[in-house]
């Protein structure tokens, strides 16, 4: 099931928020979440339900043997056993047809092509149990002892299929006793408005110019044309991921949870480190503490270890060498960064810096997109002005003009106007009387007129999941 | 106690619970009623329905089109769409376009297939398939919905109007607004009361395209003649003299007669259908041509083929009226939804027998007509795309044709019928079986790829002929160097062992399905 769908927010939603609220006691609305979660996670695909329990029930099962394990030996087995078995599912349903390709294509052998398709959100919660493991075996947090509890932290279908990667660390605390505050559901609810919102108005419609030039035949596409195309998907990406995360948090809220931010405005970035720390924060850190630090951080190796971070942070994008490449990309960029071009991008201007991440960034997506390098090449060449294509056409110029709203809208919603909004508003309203409830009443209707446009665009599309759900 | 948070809280989850009772209480039916809609069943749960997951697409599937107020909501979708910029000239261009699905020419009104698959016991067709884009992989829903369509044609209103009156209706619209009606809607340009997809195709694609023809010339035997017929859209002929959108076809129609082999017999469709553009050659409302249209088609093919083509006074003219085609279902375009056709139809003046096979039990063989006088609007032809349909006249020249089409060669496959002693119809999309064993069974002295301009420059859609003419082995070296001469009634080919049905090969990678 997708978030942006009206059986989601229409059917779903409510209903389990009621049968939640209806329920007194903790131990059943844990229940209540876990079959809720279930259900939305076997909605279309049904038979990846038996993976996650299996998966899951290992982990939980480890966590316990690792706290009552009287040797580090014994512990050390026990978190191997969880580490094969996470990274087992991922190395078979994720990355073997991508392996045997390779393997092939270099060795001229014929292996028959493992052909699964990709479970979703697998790539998420393999990551989550695998913190949850090693977590407890460095003795960070205690094990869950109740098996539904952790079902609760693995199945949660907030941030199932899409993250962010929830560290058990984070919710320990909101699993074993949580509060749901008015304010706090409110809030939830108006961040869920706002990443349906994003999803829907921002990132689909992007996603339009993106089909229309990036999956055009690039020898009928002009220079122009190419550049927009590009620019629309960078757009795209962020919107839909970030939009998948507000919503994430919205849900978190309003059943008492808090998950941490997942996107801070990386289009504000000046630098490809700064806008690692801003983009997919759960990812970065994920690699950070379970990778990077490990591996020796920036004690030593250091760029031996930022490449293989990044490395492996591209190859978890998708299992196909151009995603590899693309992490690899970041990863160069981060090095010359971490020698000298950070320093220099720090004395100079904010534009030139500004300018320079902008162009990193969208050249990269570039690498994300097309998984054939012929393709890409291609349309790097028309891109670079290497082919015979023209600069622009009126067609262009309709194109653009009849979404100049919508494209001053969208890439005035990559920085963080809303919070600078929100602060001077806060700071106007503070003291007035009644001004609780003035609040109260525009962000309803703020609430409303972004759900309603988001409803009118769902009924009208049919077809529109999360870019995501992919990986 | 009433606290501002608390009403805050309560005030939007209530908001969402009010509209699914709407859904549940069947609001939304009644909605749907009011608009003359098919409207999605609630799917039935099974076992297998939920473990494949179909049943909770057709939950999703319900929930849409059940949607209180949904017509309203749509309006309200393309407002909002329309209003993301500036206008320029009186073109007005909606966001959406990226609807390759209509490129998918499956999708036609009042197919019989939906009878047809119903009696066959089959879960019938949502209305998605019009707006999914078809996969990169060509995803042919033949094991999912079929190809009928959606939308049965409206049911009368009170007070019937003819195409005069809807098409004046249209104009004195378009006076108002001075300038002729000229404006694209998701992709589809209207001018006046025609909606007409806009053709994007390159001469790269033109190129490939006449490869996979020549491709197929190298896999039959040399005696066996083969046509190729790429017909253009409406946008070539329907709109103003030199608008800059009507060329894009003409000089791709025009590459691909340049790529294609000397042993490929290359039918003009452009110029005999230009001779003629002051007739009905294109559906207003729907994105076909008219049987009319294949007519002129089907002249030009008999010319190049030798045989003599009977006059259109020489058939039985028929005509259905109030046809309204697929367009307003892409465009919901305020004229295009007054726009009520004819559909002309010619008996032909032979006797035949024909066969054709349903779309998931393709061994089976169940007797049918070349006309489905019962079927709505364009599905008067043919009934639907079936995978494969074989005809038997009394025409008696010994020439027997293999037709390779999507659902625009359907009327030209009527006609055929009055030329050849035996026609087989293959839909490159859902036929599951081997060309070279139809063609061994049938002795085929002719084979005619036809196509439409907006299909043939799609890699989907090229991507699955190739992977239907992959089917004909290449002939071995010893066996070249028969005589070119063509149409040889007495074929050397050896007769089938297996007189019955061609087997149908199950393809070897799932991506067609």
């Amino acid at each position: 099931m997708v978030f942006a769908s009206l059986f989601f927010l229409y059917v779903f939603l409510p209903l389990n928020l009621l049968v939640y609220f209806l329920v007194p006691k903790r131990v059943h609305r844990d229940i209540v979440l876990v079959l809720f979660s279930f259900i939305f996670y076997a909605w279309g695909e049904p038979i990846w339900l038996t993976l996650l329990l299996a998966s899951s029930t290992i982990d939980c099962a480890v966590g316990r043997a690792i706290e009552r394990a009287k040797t580090p030996t014994r512990k050390k087995l026990a978190l191997t056993v969880s580490l094969v078995s996470n990274l087992g599912l991922l190395a078979t349903f994720k990355y073997a047809g991508f392996v045997v390709g390779t393997v092939n294509s270099l060795t001229g052998l014929q292996f028959g092509l493992p052909s699964f398709a990709l479970p979703i959100g697998i790539s998420f919660y393999t990551f989550q149990t695998i913190s949850y493991v090693v977590d407890v075996y460095r003795g960070q947090v205690a094990a869950q002892h109740s098996y539904l509890k952790f079902m609760l932290f693995v199945s949660l279908y907030h941030q199932l299929v899409a993250g962010p990667i929830v560290r058990y660390s984070e919710i320990a605390e909101q699993i074993e006793n949580r509060v749901v505050r008015a304010n706090r559901f409110a809030h939830g609810f108006s961040r869920f408005c706002i990443g349906l919102f994003k999803k829907v108005y921002f990132a689909n419609l992007a996603g339009e110019l993106v089909t229309r030039y990036m999956d055009a035949d690039p020898s009928v596409l002009s220079v122009g044309e190419a550049w927009v195309g590009l620019l629309a998907f960078s757009l795209q990406i962020y919107f839909d991921f970030s939009g998948y995360s507000d919503m994430a948090i919205g849900l978190g809220m309003m059943f008492g949870f808090r998950y941490l931010e997942n996107f801070d405005h990386p289009y504000i970035s000046r630098s490809v480190s700064e806008f690692w720390r801003r983009w997919h924060i759960s990812l970065g850190t994920f690699f950070k503490d379970y990778v990077y630090i490990p591996l020796g951080g920036n004690r030593r190796h250091v760029i031996r270890n930022l490449l293989v971070v990044w490395g492996l942070t591209g190859l978890w994008h998708g299992a196909s060498w151009n995603f590899c490449l693309w992490g690899l990309y970041f990863g160069v960029l981060i090095v010359l960064e971490k020698l000298w071009l950070g320093r220099w991008l720090e004395r100079a201007p904010r534009v030139v810096s500004h300018v320079y991440l902008l162009t990193a960034v969208i050249l990269g997506w570039s690498l994300f997109y097309f998984t054939d390098f012929a393709e890409l090449s291609a349309y790097l060449q028309l891109l670079f002005g290497q082919t015979d294509a023209g600069l622009w056409t009126d067609d262009l110029t309709r194109t653009l003009s009849e979404r100049m709203f919508w494209i001053v809208a969208s890439l005035a919603a990559c920085a963080p106007i809303r919070s600078i909004f929100a602060t001077w508003w806060h700071g106007k309203t503070e003291h007035l009387r009644g001004g609780t409830w003035l609040n109260v009443g525009l962000r309803t209707a703020v609430n409303i007129a972004l759900l309603a446009i988001s409803t009118a665009l769902l009924v009208g599309s049919t077809y529109n999941p999360f870019l995501y759900f992919r990986f | 106690m009433i606290t501002p948070a608390r009403v805050e809280a309560i005030v939007m989850p209530i908001l969402l619970g009010m509209f699914g009772l709407f859904l549940v209480g069947g609001l939304g039916l009644q909605q749907a009623r009011d608009e003359n809609r098919t409207l999605e069943h609630f799917p039935s749960a099974s076992v297998e329905s939920v473990t494949n997951g179909t049943f909770m697409l057709g939950v999703e599937s319900y929930v849409g089109d059940h949607f209180p107020w949904r017509m309203n909501l749509l309006g309200a979708g393309d407002w909002i769409r329309a209003r993301g910029g500036l206008r320029l000239s009186d073109e007005v261009f909606y966001a959406a376009d990226a609807l390759d699905g209509l490129n998918d020419t499956s999708n036609w009104v009042g197919s019989a297939a939906r009878l047809d698959e119903a009696a066959d016991g089959d879960e019938n067709s949502t209305d998605k398939d019009l707006e999914e884009a078809p996969g990169e992989e060509g995803e042919v829903p033949v094991d999912g919905p079929q190809p009928s369509h959606p939308e049965t044609a409206p049911a009368p209103a009170a007070g019937s109007e003819d195409l005069a009156d809807s098409s004046k209706r249209a104009e004195k619209k378009s006076d108002k607004g001075k300038t002729a009606r000229l404006r694209i809607a998701r992709g589809i340009l209207i001018y006046k009361d025609r909606a007409m997809q806009v053709f994007g195709g390159s001469l790269r694609r033109a190129k490939q395209y006449a490869e996979l023809i020549n491709d197929l010339r190298t896999r039959v035997a040399p005696e066996i003649n083969v046509y190729s017929v790429v017909v253009p859209t409406a946008i070539s002929f329907m709109l103003p003299e030199g608008h800059p959108r009507s060329g894009k076809e003409r000089p791709f129609l025009d590459a691909i007669g340049l790529a294609l082999s000397p042993t490929v017999r290359h039918v003009d469709a452009f110029t005999s259908l230009q001779a003629h553009r002051d007739e009905p050659l294109y559906f207003k409302s729907d994105h076909h041509w008219t049987g009319r249209g294949a007519y002129y088609t089907y002249r030009a093919f008999c010319e190049r083929a030798g045989l003599v083509a009977p006059s259109l006074e020489d058939m039985e003219r028929r005509v259905k009226h109030r046809f309204q085609g697929s367009m307003f279902r892409y465009t919901r375009d305020e004229v295009i939804k007054t726009v009520r056709e004819d559909v002309e139809y010619w008996l032909p003046p032979v006797n035949y027998t024909a066969t054709r096979r349903p779309f998931k039990r393709q061994k089976k063989v169940v007797e049918t007509e070349f006309l489905q006088e019962k079927s709505k609007g364009y599905g008067v032809f043919l009934g639907a795309d079936w995978p494969l349909m074989e005809a038997e006249t009394d025409v008696g020249n010994g020439r027997r044709v293999l037709i390779i089409k999507n659902s625009y060669g359907n009327p030209l496959c009527v006609f055929l019928l009055s030329s050849f002693e035996r026609v087989v119809v293959v839909d490159y999309r859902y036929y599951e079986g081997r060309l070279d064993t139809l063609v061994e069974k049938h002795k085929i002295t002719d084979v005619l790829v036809m196509n439409v301009t907006l299909t043939a420059a799609s890699r989907n859609h090229q991507r699955q002929v190739e992977r239907l003419f992959e089917t004909i082995e290449l002939p071995s070296a010893d066996s070249a160097g028969s005589s070119p001469t063509p149409s040889v009634p007495e074929n050397p080919v050896q007769k089938p062992a297996d007189a019955g049905v061609a087997p149908p090969v199950p393809k070897s990678d799932g991506s067609s399905q």
